[in-house]
């Protein structure tokens, strides 16, 4: 193996290998934070009980349902009373896996005839306590609301455009997982070239140090001025869960970057001071 | 010095790299990004009642007529008028506009329909089970009082009619005179939603006339 000796295209070619170590270091960091937040039905979750997202979600599907009560000249809480909000957590919780685990529409669903009648049972005791016979006209009117107040709790209970994350998951995973092997395969190349090829291996190791801030710069700087620039605050959702769903989403994957990028530049930090004190100790012997 | 250099140039050439190979994908996802971002942060601390405050007023001149551009054109779910009808237990607020919240507050007008004194057909809706649960008493010739915040305005009921619920010639939006119709569930006093609905019809018997102007 040719050992590389201080002349500056030995210095080059030390710099472009510490460079390309931190640029597929970035990758692979990145990459892993993708998976897990992104790609990760879980971290959907995190993210919904770190918001307070199943307690918004209940209340304004409450209040939606409670809107048809008004026409249908019923006590409003009849109407909120049906779902609990243990039932629509469930169910959401459940769409969500089911999204991120079955390509298409294989998953869970919500059986809305189950609700449907559910709701007509409740109704139809309402009516029954105001002295009405429920057949006929009023049965098919109670019918008709008890469809529309089902239709309203799916529509709040399967979270918005979580079938295409789920496909775009399924899809993106396997690529994701391929990208990350490669770069570690080409990381660890760099790595054990650099130190085979390098006379002065603390010259080696000061590259990788310069290599891993580089990757931890990059992790952190981005991300710090997009979530320092609050553009994703500017997002114009109307409903509040579901904006405060979409900025807690956002505002968490960036901090895990800016988390880890930190965490690459406290261990450059640290690496650098190790190799300072052993040259130094060397000096003194 | 290269522990903090290199690292930063590392930095800028690495993002260089990035954006110039991830740019087919960068300037589309950016472009959607400020297609769904608006100029200000939603305030969902905003209460609905904002809105709720009606001043009326009559600002017709003498030969009662009013300049539109006088006129502050309500938004969707402010309140502009009040509606009584005298003896039909019938007295509500109209807002415009009429989604479920806009109907749980009072009577709605649609935004397809003309505000009254313009000419045309005002249109409102109401629930059978509140604001407009007076409707079954008002009979032919009755006195709608409509007063606005520009203008006070009298209709007199001329028909009543139950019609199916998807009957769009129960009403003509396109009327070249000032008149107004009611809309209800129908029949009254029963539970669920029903597949017909209760028009009162009324025309204007005075009021002062909106002329479009665009001066003030």
């Amino acid at each position: 193996m040719h050992i590389i000796r201080n002349n500056s295209n030995h210095v080059f070619l030390r710099v472009l290998t510490s460079f390309l170590v931190s640029l597929f270091s970035f990758m692979i960091v990145a990459l892993l934070i993708i998976n897990s937040t992104f790609l990760n039905a879980q971290f959907i979750i995190n993210v919904f009980e770190n918001h307070n997202f199943y307690v918004q979600m209940y209340n304004e599907y409450s209040q939606e349902v409670e809107y048809l009560a008004d026409p249908a000249g019923v006590d409003s809480k009849i109407m909120s009373s049906v779902m609990t909000q243990e039932e629509m957590q469930q169910d959401i919780v459940n769409t969500v896996y089911s999204a991120y685990n079955y390509k298409g529409a294989a998953g869970f669903s919500i059986d809305k005839d189950e609700i449907e009648n559910r709701f007509f049972d409740k109704l139809s005791n309402y009516a029954i306590s105001l002295g009405y016979t429920v057949e006929g006209d009023i049965s098919t009117n109670l019918q008709y609301v008890s469809k529309c107040a089902a239709s309203t709790y799916e529509t709040y209970a399967k979270f918005p455009y979580i079938d295409y994350l789920g496909n775009f998951s399924i899809q993106l995973k396997k690529a994701f997982g391929i990208g990350l092997v490669i770069s570690m395969i080409i990381v660890f190349a760099m790595i054990i070239s650099l130190y085979l090829t390098t006379e002065w291996k603390h010259r080696a190791t000061r590259a990788i140090v310069h290599a891993l801030s580089g990757s931890g710069l990059m992790l952190v700087i981005a991300p710090m001025a997009f979530l320092l620039s609050n553009k994703i605050k500017y997002i114009a959702i109307t409903t509040k869960s579901i904006y405060d769903f979409a900025v807690g989403y956002v505002e968490e994957v960036l901090v895990m970057f800016i988390i880890s990028g930190i965490g690459l530049l406290i261990a450059s930090v640290l690496v650098f001071l190790f190799v300072y004190k052993r040259q130094h100790e060397k000096a003194l012997h | 010095m290269a522990f903090f250099g290199l690292p930063l140039i590392f930095v800028i050439l690495a993002y260089v790299i990035i954006y110039f190979i991830a740019e087919p994908i960068i300037t589309p996802v950016s472009s959607v990004f400020d297609m769904i971002t608006g100029d200000t942060i939603p305030d969902f601390s905003q209460t609905q009642n904002t809105n709720d405050i009606l001043e009326i007023s009559n600002i017709a001149d003498q030969a009662n007529i009013i300049s539109s551009a006088e006129i502050k054109i309500p938004r969707n779910g402010d309140v502009y008028a009040t509606l009584t009808i005298d003896g039909a237990g019938v007295n509500t607020s109209v807002y415009y506009g009429d989604d479920n919240a806009i109907l749980r507050k009072g009577v709605g007008q649609y935004t397809g329909s003309m505000l009254p004194g313009f000419g045309s057909t005002t249109l409102l809706g109401g629930h059978v089970n509140t604001y407009f649960k007076g409707l079954k008493n008002v009979k032919v010739g009755d006195v709608i009082n409509i007063n606005t915040t520009y203008g006070a305005y009298e209709y007199t009921v001329t028909n009543l009619k139950v019609v199916d619920y998807q009957d769009k010639t129960a009403y003509d939006l396109a009327a070249a005179y000032d008149n107004l119709i009611l809309y209800t569930c129908y029949p009254f006093g029963t539970l669920g939603f029903t597949a017909q609905r209760y028009f009162v019809y009324a025309e204007l018997t005075s009021g002062p006339k909106v002329k479009y102007t665009t001066d003030k």
